[in-house]
């Protein structure tokens, strides 16, 4: 029997569609581009399937080119758009000053408040459960930093969705 | 229970180590009801119906492999 190994890569691709959905999705916070997103993680994923080191963490590979796909996607357009007032560059809506209890803020909307740094480390770390270290090499920052950030996301959602008064 | 010890002493060696970057860490029940949303939101998303074109990209570029220097 032939064993093809660039079929058991396509279906291990193919298994992580739906996190790369949910990923891509948690980075643009639109759906459309999320899976434009997704696309050109796979192509690229595939194209470079060679350099992939077998017994590692795909996940973690794939994720860390949708990621860069995201980052240089958005840089294109900060070069397109003219970012008078810097809204843009903070991220989607940077309104935490506006009130420290929205009751009616259900979490998504809640979490699509953070900067785009913060939303990325807490879906890594508390979503897909990778390890602080893992994350940090993902994002090619500290572990310090990634730390800091996923704990200032949660301080963040806790004060925007008054989560004591929940309790 | 061993495992939630560690997960106990992961918890306040984190809060630990926040401290020593001058920030504060939020309360363990705090952090594990925003952690069950956040879970629970993902979740939402990953089981959403995949669309039929991530199948059919997949398919495609490995007809492609095939198509240019098949050298199995």
């Amino acid at each position: 029997m032939i064993t093809n190994p660039s079929s058991t890569f396509q279906q291990d691709l193919a298994a992580l569609v739906p996190n790369l959905r949910a990923f891509a999705r948690s980075l643009s916070g639109n759906a459309d581009k999320a899976d434009d997103l997704v696309q050109e993680a796979l192509v690229k994923a595939w194209q470079n399937q060679s350099s992939f080191a077998e017994g590692s963490n795909l996940k973690a590979w794939v994720f860390t080119i949708l990621r860069n796909a995201f980052l240089s996607e958005r840089r294109k357009l900060k070069n397109e758009v003219e970012d008078a007032d810097g809204t843009y560059a903070n991220g989607v809506a940077t309104n935490g000053n506006q009130s420290d209890h929205m009751d009616m803020l259900d979490f998504s909307a809640a979490f699509q408040t953070l900067p785009p740094d913060q939303r990325e480390a807490l879906i890594l770390v508390g979503a897909e459960g990778f390890s602080y270290e893992e994350a940090a090499l993902m994002c090619g920052c500290a572990v310090g930093t990634m730390k800091s950030r996923v704990n200032r996301a949660r301080q963040k959602l806790a004060t925007l969705l008054s989560v004591d008064e929940v309790l | 229970m061993p495992g939630n010890e560690n997960k106990e002493m992961d918890k306040r060696v984190e809060a630990h180590e926040l401290e020593n970057t001058g920030e504060q860490s939020l309360p363990p029940e705090i952090q594990a009801s925003i952690g069950r949303q956040l879970k629970r939101a993902y979740a939402e998303i990953v089981s959403e119906p995949l669309p039929d074109r991530f199948s059919k990209l997949l398919n495609d570029l490995a007809r492609s492999n095939k198509k240019s220097g098949d050298d199995s």
